[in-house]
C-alpha cells in the first residue's frame, strides 16, 4: 500500500515537471522503504560521489569546455576546418560536420554546439548556395554529433554506471573513449559523403595553402589542446582525471592569458555556470548509482531479463527492438536521464544476450545521439527552432535525410561488433 | 527583503564554487607536476580533490535551483496553459523540497556516525565536517525550493 503511494508519488513528481535528481531520489527512498533498509543508505551512497575519482575529470573537463565556448574559439576552429577541407565537394558542410563534432565532444550535447557553431554556420552555408533546408537541417542535426568523441560526459558518466553494476567483461574507461572513434568516423564520413553528393550544384572553392598557414597560425594555440587529451590518456602519462585538469588549466590559461578573450572579470561566471551544470548532473548520478544498487538488490534487471528472455531468444532481435526503444527514449529524456537511469536496468540484460558492455555504450549513445532530433519531441529540434526562428515543423523535414544517414550508421555500428570492439585487436 | 537574501545567497554560491573549483584545480596540477618531477605527492591531495567534487555537486545543485537549471521533464509547460503550469510548478516544488528534506534528516544519521568514529578527513578538518555537506545542502535545498513557489527562477 505504501509502496503503491510511493510510486504514485514518484510518477506525479515525474510528470509535474520535479528536478529529475529529485525524482530519482524518491524513487530510491521508495525502494529501500519497500525493502526494510534505513533510508541513511540514500546519503551513504551519495557520498560515493567523493569516493569515484573518474568524477573529478567531469568538472575539469566541462569548465574547459565552457572557457572554449565562451572565446573566439569556435570561430578559429571553423576557419582552420575550412582552409583545411573546404575544397572538396560539399567542403563547408563537412567543415560543419567536424566542427560541430569536436565542439560537442567538448561541451557535451547542452545546446551549447546549435546556438553558437550553428549561428556562425548557418549564414556561412546559406551565402555559399547551400539550400537553407539543408543548411538547416545540417545545423539542428549535428548539434549531438560528436557525443562518441573524447571525452564527451556522457561516454565518462557511460563508463561510471557500467563499473558500478560490474557485469559482463570488465573494461577500462580509456577503452570505452577508444571505441567510440571509428563509429564517430564513420558518421562523419558518411554525412560528408551524402552532403556531397547532395551539393554537387555548389561551386567548388580552390585549396589556398596561405589561408591554411594564416589559420593555423590563429589557432596555434589551441590545437595542442586535443593532444594534452589523447596524448595524456593514451601515454599512460596521466590518468583520466588528470588529463583532464591539464586540458582545464591549458584552456584556461591560453584564453584568459594569451588570446585574453575570456578576461579576469568574466571567469568567476564562467566558472559558476560550469559547476553549476556539473552539479546538477552529478547529483543526478549519485542519486541514481542509489537506485542503481536497489535494483541491483532486488534483482530488478534479473527480472526483466527473464521475462524478455522468453519472448526473444534471438540477440539480433533483442538489438533491433533495443535501438527502436532508444530512439523512443532518446526524443523524450535527454541523454544525462536516460544513461543513468535506463543503462542500470538494460545493462546486464544486454549482457544477457552476450553483448560487449563496451558495444553497449557505443549503440547506446549512438541512439541517444539520434534521439536528440527525432520528432516531435527531440531537444535540439526546440533549442534550433528558438535560435533560428523557424518553425519545428520545418525542421523534421529538413532533419529528415541527416537521420536517415544516421540510421545506416547505427545499424552497421550495432550489427557490426568490430566497429567498436577493434581496440582488441591492438 | 526576500530578494536582497537571496542575492547575498548567490553572492556566496558563487563565491564558494569559484573557492572550491580553483583549490581543485590547483591540486590537482600541483599532485601532477611534483609526482612526475620528485615522485612524491600531497598525503592529503587526492582526498581533497575528490571532496571538491562531492562539495561543488551539493553546492552546484543548490544554485541551479535559483535559475532553473535543473534538467526535468518539462512536458506539461509545453502542452498545458499558464493556470495549469503554475499549479504543477507548485506541487512539484513542495515533493522536490520534501525530498530534499527527507535527504537532510536521513543523512544527519551519517553525519554522527562519522563522527563517532572520529576518522581523519583533509588533514586537520575531521570527517564528518567534510560529510556535512550532504544534510546542510539537503536542508537548504529544500528551503529553496519552498522559496521557488513564490520567485520565479531568473
Amino acid at each position: 500500500m505504501i509502496v503503491a503511494l510511493g510510486i504514485a508519488v514518484v510518477i506525479v513528481m515525474a510528470v509535474c515537471g520535479a528536478p529529475l535528481f529529485t525524482v530519482i531520489l524518491a524513487a530510491a527512498m521508495v525502494g529501500f522503504l519497500a525493502s526494510g533498509i534505513d533510508l541513511v543508505v540514500v546519503a551513504i551512497e551519495l557520498y560515493r560521489i567523493a569516493d569515484t575519482p573518474l568524477l573529478v575529470a567531469l568538472p575539469l573537463f566541462t569548465f574547459a569546455g565552457y572557457v572554449l565556448a565562451e572565446a573566439n574559439t569556435s570561430q578559429r576552429l571553423m576557419d582552420l576546418t575550412k582552409a583545411l577541407v573546404g575544397w572538396m565537394p560539399g567542403g563547408l558542410a563537412i567543415v560543419g560536420f567536424i566542427v560541430c563534432a569536436l565542439f560537442t565532444a567538448l561541451t557535451g550535447a547542452s545546446g551549447v554546439t546549435i546556438v553558437a557553431i550553428g549561428a556562425l554556420l548557418l549564414p556561412m552555408l546559406v551565402q555559399s548556395d547551400y539550400p537553407e533546408r539543408f543548411s538547416l537541417g545540417l545545423v539542428t542535426s549535428s548539434g549531438s554529433l560528436g557525443l562518441l568523441i573524447v571525452p564527451s560526459v556522457p561516454l565518462i558518466l557511460y563508463g561510471v554506471i557500467a563499473q558500478q553494476l560490474d557485469v559482463g567483461e570488465a573494461f577500462t574507461i580509456q577503452e570505452l573513449f577508444l571505441a567510440g572513434m571509428v563509429p564517430a568516423l564513420l558518421m562523419v564520413i558518411a554525412l560528408s559523403v551524402w552532403a556531397g553528393v547532395r551539393n554537387r550544384h555548389v561551386p567548388l572553392t580552390p585549396f589556398d595553402g596561405k589561408q591554411l598557414w594564416k589559420a593555423v597560425v590563429a589557432c596555434r594555440w589551441e590545437i595542442p589542446l586535443p593532444l594534452v587529451v589523447l596524448g595524456g590518456i593514451y601515454s599512460g602519462f596521466f590518468a583520466i582525471s588528470e588529463a583532464a585538469a591539464m586540458t582545464a588549466l591549458y584552456a584556461l590559461i591560453v584564453e584568459v592569458f594569451v588570446y585574453k578573450e575570456v578576461s579576469l572579470k568574466r571567469l568567476p561566471g564562467v566558472i559558476r555556470e560550469s559547476m553549476i551544470m556539473v552539479g546538477s548532473i552529478i547529483l543526478i548520478l549519485g542519486g541514481a548509482l542509489a537506485l542503481t544498487n536497489y535494483f541491483i538488490d532486488a534483482q530488478i534487471p534479473q527480472k526483466i531479463f527473464e521475462f524478455i528472455n522468453v519472448q526473444i531468444q534471438n540477440p539480433l532481435v533483442f538489438l533491433i527492438l533495443l535501438n527502436i526503444v532508444l530512439l523512443l527514449l532518446g526524443a523524450v529524456l535527454d541523454i544525462f536521464s536516460a544513461i543513468v537511469i535506463i543503462v542500470p536496468l538494460l545493462l546486464p540484460v544486454a549482457v544477457g544476450y552476450g553483448i560487449h558492455p563496451v558495444h553497449l555504450g557505443i549503440i547506446f549513445i549512438a541512439n541517444l545521439q539520434i534521439g536528440y532530433f527525432t520528432p516531435p519531441i527531440g531537444m535540439n529540434l526546440f533549442i534550433a527552432s528558438y535560435r533560428f526562428k523557424k518553425s519545428v515543423v520545418d525542421l523534421y523535414a529538413a532533419t529528415l535525410p541527416f537521420m536517415a544517414v544516421l540510421l545506416i550508421v547505427l545499424l552497421l555500428i550495432t550489427y557490426v561488433p568490430a566497429l567498436s570492439m577493434w581496440y582488441q585487436l591492438l | 527583503m526576500l530578494s536582497r537574501l537571496l542575492r547575498y545567497l548567490r553572492w556566496l554560491e558563487s563565491g564558494a564554487l569559484v573557492a572550491l573549483f580553483l583549490a581543485m584545480l590547483g591540486v590537482a596540477c600541483y599532485q601532477i607536476v611534483i609526482r612526475n618531477l620528485f615522485g612524491t605527492g600531497l598525503g592529503w591531495g587526492d582526498e581533497l580533490v575528490r571532496m571538491a567534487v562531492l562539495w561543488i555537486t551539493m553546492i552546484g545543485a543548490l544554485a541551479a535551483i535559483g535559475q532553473g537549471g535543473h534538467i526535468r521533464i518539462d512536458i506539461v509547460e509545453r502542452i498545458a496553459n499558464e493556470r495549469w503550469t503554475s499549479i504543477v510548478s507548485i506541487v512539484a516544488n513542495i515533493c522536490a523540497a520534501v525530498v530534499c528534506f527527507l535527504l537532510a534528516y536521513f543523512s544527519i544519521q551519517f553525519v554522527v556516525w562519522e563522527f563517532q568514529d572520529g576518522l581523519a578527513g583533509i588533514g586537520v578538518i575531521p570527517s564528518w565536517v567534510l560529510v556535512a555537506i550532504i544534510p546542510f545542502a539537503g536542508f537548504a535545498m529544500g528551503l529553496r525550493f519552498l522559496i521557488q513557489i513564490f520567485v520565479k527562477p531568473q
